[in-house]
C-alpha cells in the first residue's frame, strides 16, 4: 500500500470514528507548482535601495520577498519546478521534508522536486547554497502543510496532524487548548478556523517571516550577473553579518504599522494562529503586549534525521516573549482574550464601553533584541515593531465571516 | 559570631582568595562582591549622562520639495539664516506650538526677520509626500514659513544629519491628530548663511525668548 493510500484510509477511518463527525473520505491531491529565481530591487524604510534575490510564483511572475505562500494537505503529492533566471547556480530545499531538495540549478536552467507532504506544520522553502547567504538575501518562503483532519477528539479544529503525533501528552495539551477556545469563561467566542486553501493568510491565521538586511551583502548582488565575490565578507556570513534592517515579511519600522498580512485586528474570542519563521541570521526575541501566546509547535534544529521537522509541545507555555533562532519556525496561538491586565472588576465595563479603558485597544509587538531596537537611531526606525488591534467584544464580527 | 561580622569575614576571606585584592573597609557589610574603597576610585574625566550633540556636527546639504513642487536646497536662500524644524502636518501638539511661537517671534522681530528663513520639514514616513496637507497646515502660520517634504531617502538623510529621533506611535490615533502619531525631536536649529549649524533651542520657548535666542546667535556672526 502506498503511503498516500494509507493516509487516505487512515483519515477516513478517523473521520468515521470521530463521534458522528462528517465523514468525507479525504483524497490526496496533486499540486504542480512553479517558482522562478530572480533578482529584484527593494526600497527599504529609509529610502535605501537594495538588490535582493527573490522567488516568483511562476517562471516570469512578480517577485516577492518572502516568496509566495503555498498550502497543501498532508499526504498530497507536490511537484515544484524551479526556474533559475540568474547567471549562477541556485538550489532549492525544504528542511524537514524528505526528498524536497533539488540538485544545483544551473544558470537559465530548471529543476523539479517531488515529495509527499508530511505531517502538518509550517515549513520554510529556501535556497540552501552559500550557507544561509542566498536565503537571507531573499530566497525563502513558507509552505504550510495542513492536516487531513486535525480535529481533536471533541471535534475542535487544530492545525496539526494529531493522529500522527507519537506523543500522547502533546496531543492532550494541544487538544485541551483548542477545545477550550469558545467553550470556557476564559476563552469565550469562536473556535479557531483554519485559513482557506490557497490563501496566504486569514482573519485567524497569519504568517510572519522574520529576516534582516545587511546592505553590504546586498551590494554584492549585481542585477543580471553572478554575485560579486568578497571573501572577507562571504567566507562566513554568520561572523560578518551586521544587519541594519530587521523585517517581518520584508518590512520594518513604520512600514510594519500597516498591512493585513502582519497586523491582526480581531474581536475578543477570535483566536489567531501566527506562524513565525526566522529566515534570517540573527536571533529574534519577539515580545507581544496585551495577550500571552501559546507556543504550540517549534522546529527541531538538532542536526540529524529530525532536523527541520515540526514538533508539538507537550507542555504548552504561555509566552509574552518568544525566541526565534535562525531557521526556527514556531506556531504561536494568540487567544485574543480579554487582556489579563484589565482587572476582573473592570472587564464588564470594558465590554460595555463604560470603563476607563476603551475598545478598540492597540498593543505593540516588538523584538527585544537591542540591535533591532536601535538600528538607525531612536526606537525601531529600521526595526521589528508592529501591533495588533483588539477591536471589540465577543461577537463583534459575524462568525460566518471567519 | 554576629551575622554582620560573619559576612565581613567572608568578604575579607573571599578577597584574600582573589589574590590579595584590597581588603573590605572595616565598616562595610559585604555579600557577594568585593568593595572598592572610595580613595581607590579613579577620577572620572568623561562627563556622565546625556549630552546634546556637538552642534557643529549637525546638518549638511539637503534637497527637498515645497508644496508647489519646487526643489529647495540649502542654497535656495542665499545670505539668510535658516530656522529649521521638523514635524508632520497631522501633528496637533508640538508642531503647531513650535510654528505658532516662531510666527510670533518673526512678528516681534519686524524687519530683522528678513534675515531669516523658517523651514518646516515633514518627517512623515509615508511613501508619497502629502503636499496638499503640508500647504494647508503651513497656511496657519507666518506667511514666510516654507513647508518641505521629500522622498524617503531625502528625508531620511536629513533626519540622520540632524540626529532627529522619530518613531511611529503604535497607539490608536488620537482624536486631536489627523493620521498616524509620530513622536519626534522638536528642536529648532539655526543655520548660518555659510550653512553651518550654529545653535538649537526648544520648540516651546515663549516667542520673546526665541527672539532673544535668534538675535544672540546672529550677533555671534556668520
Amino acid at each position: 500500500m502506498e503511503r498516500r493510500e494509507f493516509l487516505k484510509i487512515g483519515a477516513a477511518g478517523l473521520a468515521v470514528a470521530g463521534a458522528g463527525l462528517a465523514a468525507s473520505p479525504a483524497r490526496a491531491a496533486t499540486h504542480t507548482l512553479e517558482l522562478g529565481i530572480v533578482d529584484t530591487q527593494v526600497e527599504l524604510i529609509d529610502g535605501t535601495l537594495v538588490t535582493m534575490l527573490a522567488f516568483t510564483k511562476s517562471r516570469i511572475g512578480q517577485p516577492s520577498v518572502p516568496g509566495p505562500v503555498f498550502r497543501v494537505k498532508e499526504g498530497d503529492a507536490v511537484t515544484i519546478t524551479i526556474h533559475n533566471t540568474r547567471q549562477e547556480e541556485h538550489r532549492f530545499e525544504i528542511p524537514g521534508i524528505d526528498g524536497a531538495m533539488s540538485d544545483a540549478i544551473p544558470p537559465g536552467g530548471s529543476k523539479t522536486v517531488s515529495f509527499t507532504a508530511p505531517i502538518a506544520g509550517t515549513y520554510m522553502y529556501q535556497d540552501g547554497l552559500m550557507g544561509p547567504l542566498y536565503r537571507v538575501l531573499g530566497l525563502h518562503g513558507v509552505l504550510v502543510v495542513e492536516p487531513l483532519d486535525g480535529r481533536t477528539a471533541a471535534g475542535s479544529q487544530t492545525p496539526f496532524s494529531l493522529d500522527r503525533i507519537g506523543n500522547p501528552q502533546a496531543v492532550q495539551s494541544v487538544s485541551a487548548i483548542f477545545d477550550a477556545l469558545g467553550t470556557t469563561e476564559r476563552f469565550p467566542g469562536s473556535k479557531w478556523v483554519p485559513c482557506a486553501s490557497g490563501e496566504p493568510y486569514s482573519i485567524q491565521e497569519r504568517i510572519w517571516v522574520l529576516n534582516q538586511v545587511d546592505p553590504r551583502f546586498n551590494a554584492l548582488v549585481v542585477p543580471g550577473q553572478p554575485i560579486r565575490k568578497d571573501a572577507a565578507l562571504t567566507a562566513d556570513p554568520s561572523e560578518t553579518w551586521t544587519p541594519r534592517y530587521f523585517t517581518i515579511n520584508n518590512r520594518s519600522g513604520f512600514d510594519l504599522a500597516e498591512g493585513d498580512d502582519v497586523i491582526i485586528s480581531n474581536y475578543i474570542g477570535e483566536p489567531t494562529l501566527i506562524r513565525v519563521v526566522n529566515a534570517g541570521l540573527a536571533y529574534h526575541s519577539n515580545h507581544i503586549h496585551g495577550n500571552h501566546l501559546m507556543e504550540m509547535a517549534e522546529t527541531s534544529l538538532r542536526p540529524g534525521s529530525g532536523f527541520g521537522k515540526p514538533m508539538l509541545r507537550a507542555n504548552i507555555f504561555e509566552r509574552d516573549v518568544w525566541s526565534m533562532q535562525p531557521g526556527q519556525r514556531k506556531d504561536m496561538l494568540l487567544p485574543v482574550e480579554i487582556p489579563p491586565d484589565i482587572p476582573l472588576a473592570q472587564r464588564a465595563a470594558l465590554l460595555s464601553g463604560t470603563g476607563q479603558e476603551k475598545l478598540p485597544m492597540r498593543y505593540v509587538m516588538h523584538c527585544h533584541c537591542e540591535m533591532s531596537n536601535t538600528a538607525g537611531g531612536g526606537n525601531y526606525p529600521q526595526g521589528m515593531v508592529t501591533h495588533w488591534d483588539l477591536m471589540g467584544g465577543v461577537g463583534g464580527r459575524r462568525t460566518a465571516s471567519l | 559570631m554576629p551575622i554582620a561580622k560573619y559576612i565581613s569575614a567572608c568578604a575579607l576571606g573571599a578577597l584574600t582568595m582573589l589574590g590579595g585584592a584590597a581588603p573590605a573597609s572595616s565598616h562595610s557589610k559585604v555579600f557577594g562582591a568585593p568593595v572598592v574603597q572610595q580613595d581607590a576610585l579613579v577620577e572620572r574625566t568623561e562627563p556622565k549622562g546625556y549630552r546634546p550633540p556637538d552642534v557643529t556636527t549637525l546638518g549638511g546639504p539637503f534637497a527637498l520639495t515645497d508644496p508647489n513642487g519646487r526643489t529647495v536646497t540649502q542654497d535656495s536662500f542665499p545670505g539668510k539664516w535658516i530656522l529649521l524644524t521638523f514635524g508632520f502636518p497631522g501633528c496637533r501638539e508640538s508642531c503647531p506650538i513650535a510654528l505658532d511661537s516662531l510666527s510670533k517671534a518673526l512678528e516681534l522681530m519686524g524687519p530683522e526677520a528678513d534675515a531669516v528663513q523658517t523651514l518646516f520639514v515633514d518627517i512623515s514616513m509615508d511613501r508619497k509626500p502629502d503636499h496638499k496637507a503640508m500647504a494647508q497646515f503651513i497656511s496657519n502660520f507666518h506667511e514666510s514659513v516654507v513647508g518641505l517634504s521629500g522622498t524617503r531617502a531625502q528625508v531620511s538623510a536629513m533626519v540622520r544629519n540632524y540626529k532627529i529621533r522619530r518613531e511611529y506611535g503604535h497607539v490608536m490615533v488620537s482624536a486631536r491628530e489627523t493620521g498616524p502619531r509620530i513622536d519626534h525631536s522638536t528642536f529648532i536649529f539655526m543655520i548660518d548663511p555659510q550653512r553651518r549649524t550654529r545653535s538649537f533651542f526648544y520648540h516651546d520657548l515663549p516667542a520673546e525668548k526665541m527672539v532673544e535666542q535668534i538675535r544672540k546667535t546672529i550677533a555671534q556672526g556668520d
